[in-house]
């Protein structure tokens, strides 16, 4: 048990301990702004900042290696114990009211030991599995980044993941989980620290808690995830924030500004922290009478050069700084542009038929909003009373900036950055009525104890239970995960099957953080979607090539000639399986001379020029007038007709042929397109295997309720490929 | 494609009007089997199956005249009149195919055998259906 827990603890540890020696370093220059508590606390928060940043540094050179972090986790500790930075700070608070101590100690206490056995449980959760721990597992068997253009969960910024990555080359999975614990751990205590600061520690007490009890961030705070993170880094910049306010000390300027940046590469949604923390020193700076631009633009500078190097990454890797966000902004082959507004879309209401249902789902139910914060916040506008202190106006300032990021994804995980503003001042509200707080976190504490929210939550994404031998590691982690998870045993069927180098396409996400096969998934990339498409063609009449649109003409000579779309279509893109052209009945031979592009999507205009039929250019937007394709012969060509292959779902798009003339610029050529059907004469569906295998993937992973699952199973000949393997109701393919 | 009556994968491709297997490695059609196969190539197809008719079910039905439909479409209608193991085979025109989606085979059996036991009614018995080229 002892050893194969000791590099799980030694991981999380150390990379707390790496933190928080960072974060001492920096803050003991300010020695007198800060007590004890709190100086403890931002250390750790913002050293954490710091120690992503040198992380960060070392991927890029492909540095991130053990060794190379055991160096410079003792090199920060070494400094802090040989400078005694952790001695700067030596103002106290004044103590807690006893009743209100031992409360918190207690709640706080059993909740945490509750959650820290999550945390130290072999890692489930299905974003950690998929993507945040399957991002670092990459990056820690290439050493650093690798280029990853087949997965846009790789494009966002990562900075906690990369904390992640410190612990996981010790203690893999669970000690990524145990980092993002104690975030879990920092939160509640900074509440409470900064409640003590403005002379409120028994609201601090019940902000802890409600903040720290509510489901969703039990359950997010002890998986390998970033939710609690950001709002632990939200909070220090507000509470630096205030300080500032307060002491007006300048040197603070660049702590806001690491704080603020930071939480943009926690999560994009954190990019308001920099706007929040910018405009805050702005407009209290102007009230003071004093100089605005300066302290703004030392905020926005240390802020801007956080973000910065995640968004130059993305413009070198993917050509977005903030891919996989403004695809129509910044266009690319890696993002298709109705992909992310279709997810968008999906993210704005989840499974939700109205916003009517939001408050219940959010606090008592949460089946369609992944999680619930609990039914103590539907007492949330009471917090509005707050208004009338300094304090409360400042938290719901504060919360309603953090929150105002919260409708681009309604699942509840989302708002905990802002649950710590509210829970504050909904109990600064309270505060007078000493009972009634008492009774709110009575009540709260029982609706946030497993056993009782069994009984009201039971579809919610929360922790239920603890497995205390597998957190122990009494039960094999190995045997756990294959008895209790879904996705683990299918990313070890991968590994065991298939041949390390190889590539898998996948139509869902397995658990990537434990197979080193590289998994592509269908809707993670726009390169993959095209993969997907080709896949679903053969299956699809509407989608097979079986619409051919004839324009003929008196034979004109033409140098350039452009197909373009010329009508708005309702939620249709527009697509081109083939675009041939004729002279005296003959298709003109396709030239290597020939210069192709399109509008939008250039990338794959070939794909129209292949005599591949499961291929075909697409929009991959709805498709809207002065869309084209476009040919230039090199030369005067004499043209007597076009022919479109297209197919039927893409039946709202129309069309005209233009030449571009001298004198008039491009110009229609007056010949309606005769529309006629074709069938399909050959199986597509070998051809579509033989493009998957041409770009290199050989390998399927197709789950049994997936769409058109059931053709592959029962026509692996037609497909060619062959049943390798199955579990939990996934087929593995190898094609052949 | 040809389906064997035994493959395992056999419930799927049924409609209608295939009995399950007995330990058999063929099964009982009802009046109208109908089953869904892939074409793979639509040109110069043929439909083959491959059927009996049951020696003491042709002495109570007497002679029996088969339909074979493909998508609907009456491919032919044959007339058997004696027992025994049976083959028809017939090209079928390619634009009633498509080699995208499953095509829908039929056989339908104008009388049916009423087992003297139980009174279950009974079509041809199947071993194998689909398009050969």
């Amino acid at each position: 048990m002892i050893k194969a827990l000791a590099p799980i603890l030694f991981g999380a540890l150390f990379t707390v301990a790496t933190a928080w020696a960072m974060g001492a370093i920096l803050l003991q220059r300010f020695a007198g702004v800060f007590y004890k508590t709190e100086a403890r606390l931002l250390e750790f928060v913002s050293g954490s900042a710091c120690l992503s940043a040198v992380v960060f540094a070392l991927c890029i050179f492909k540095f991130a290696r053990p060794g190379v972090f055991l160096f410079v986790g003792l090199a920060s500790i070494a400094c802090v114990l040989y400078t005694k930075a952790s001695r700067a700070h030596t103002k106290t608070f004044p103590p807690i009211p006893v009743l209100w101590r031992w409360l918190f100690i207690a709640i706080f206490s059993a909740f945490a030991v509750y959650y820290l056995f999550n945390a130290m449980s072999p890692e489930q959760s299905p974003d950690a599995v998929t993507y945040h721990l399957g991002v670092v597992s990459q990056y820690s068997r290439t050493r650093g980044f690798p280029l990853i253009t087949d997965n846009f969960y790789a494009s966002l910024s990562e900075g906690i993941e990369l904390l992640f990555l410190f612990a996981f080359e010790y203690g893999r999975h669970s000690a990524a989980a145990l980092v993002h614990f104690s975030f879990w751990i920092a939160l509640p205590l900074m509440i409470l620290s900064y409640a003590r600061r403005i002379g409120h520690p028994a609201a601090g007490v019940a902000a802890a808690l409600f903040t720290a009890l509510s489901p969703v961030v039990g359950m997010d705070g002890s998986v390998a995830y970033v939710d609690v993170a950001l709002a632990a880094f939200a909070f220090a910049l507000f509470y630096v924030l205030q300080i500032w306010d307060q002491t007006r000390d300048n040197r603070l300027l660049v702590l806001i500004g690491l704080l603020a940046g930071f939480a943009y590469e926690v999560k994009y949604t954190g990019g308001v922290a920099a706007i929040y923390a910018v405009a805050f020193i702005a407009w209290k700076s102007w009230r003071a009478g004093e100089r605005v631009w300066k302290p703004a633009l030392i905020v926005a500078v240390c802020a801007f050069s956080c973000m910065a190097p995640w968004m130059i990454k993305n413009i070198i890797e993917v050509q977005n700084p903030v891919s996989p966000f403004a695809s129509r902004l910044f266009p690319s082959p890696y993002v298709h542009t109705a992909q992310i507004e279709e997810w968008s879309r999906y993210l704005h209401m989840y499974e939700m038929t109205s916003y009517r249902e939001l408050p219940l789902e959010l606090t008592v139910k949460g089946m369609k909003t992944s999680g619930f914060i609990g039914p103590l916040f539907l007492l949330s506008p009471l917090a509005l009373i707050a208004l009338k202190y300094r304090e409360g106006r400042q938290l719901l300032l504060a919360a309603a900036v953090f929150g105002s990021t919260y409708f681009s994804n309604i699942g509840a995980r989302f708002l905990i950055p802002v649950l710590p503003f509210i829970a504050l001042a909904l109990a600064l509200a309270i505060e007078k009525w000493r009972w009634v707080l008492l009774l709110l976190m009575a009540g709260h504490t029982v609706a946030c104890t497993p056993k009782v929210f069994d009984r009201y939550a039971k579809a919610s994404w929360s922790v239920w239970r603890v497995s205390t031998p597998a957190a122990l590691r009494r039960e094999d982690p190995d045997a756990y995960l294959m008895r209790t998870s879904s996705s683990y045993p299918v990313a070890r069927m991968i590994e065991k099957l298939v041949p390390a180098g190889e590539k898998v396409f996948a139509f869902g996400s397995p658990a990537q953080a434990y197979t080193s096969r590289h998994i592509v998934v269908s809707w993670h990339a726009g390169p993959n979607q095209l993969l997907e498409d080709t896949l679903w063609t053969p299956m699809t009449t509407e989608r097979a090539p079986t619409r051919i649109l004839k324009f003929q003409f008196p034979e004109r000579l033409i140098r350039r000639m452009r197909l373009v779309q010329t009508a708005w279509t309702h939620e249709q893109q527009w697509a081109v399986a083939e675009l041939r052209v004729f002279a005296e009945g003959r298709e003109i031979t396709r030239s290597p001379d020939w210069q192709l592009t399109a509008n939008p999507n250039p990338w794959d205009v070939q794909l129209a020029f292949d005599n591949n039929p499961v291929t075909r250019w697409r929009t991959w937007r709805y498709a809207e007038p002065g869309m084209y394709i476009q040919v230039d012969f090199g030369k005067l060509q004499p043209v007597d007709s076009v022919v479109v292959e297209t197919s039927g779902d893409t039946n709202q798009a129309r069309l005209v042929v233009q030449e571009l003339t001298q004198q008039a610029g491009w110009n229609a050529i007056n010949a309606p397109p005769q529309e006629s059907e074709r069938p399909v004469r050959a199986t597509l569906r070998r051809a579509a295997t033989q493009e998957l295998k041409a770009r290199g993937i050989r390998y399927l992973l197709i789950d049994d309720s997936q769409w058109g699952a059931k053709d592959w199973r029962l026509y692996p000949n037609a497909w060619g490929i062959t049943f390798i393997g199955e579990t939990r109701g996934e087929r593995l393919y190898r094609i052949e | 494609m040809m389906l064997e009556m035994d493959q395992p994968d056999l419930d799927a491709h049924i409609v209608k009007d295939v009995h399950p297997r007995y330990d058999t490695p063929w099964r009982w059609t009802d009046s109208e089997g109908i089953l869904n196969v892939l074409a793979v190539v639509i040109d110069h197809v043929k439909l083959s199956v491959d059927f009996a008719i049951y020696d003491p079910g042709f002495a109570q039905t007497g002679p029996l005249t088969l339909e074979f439909l493909v998508n609907g479409n009456s491919l032919d209608k044959i007339r058997y009149d004696k027992p025994g193991f049976k083959h028809f085979e017939k090209p079928v025109p390619p634009e009633w195919l498509s080699a995208v989606v499953e095509s829908a085979i039929s056989i339908k059996v104008d009388k049916l055998y009423i087992a003297p036991d139980d009174g279950a009614k009974f079509g041809v018995i199947l071993s194998r259906a689909g398009f050969v080229q």
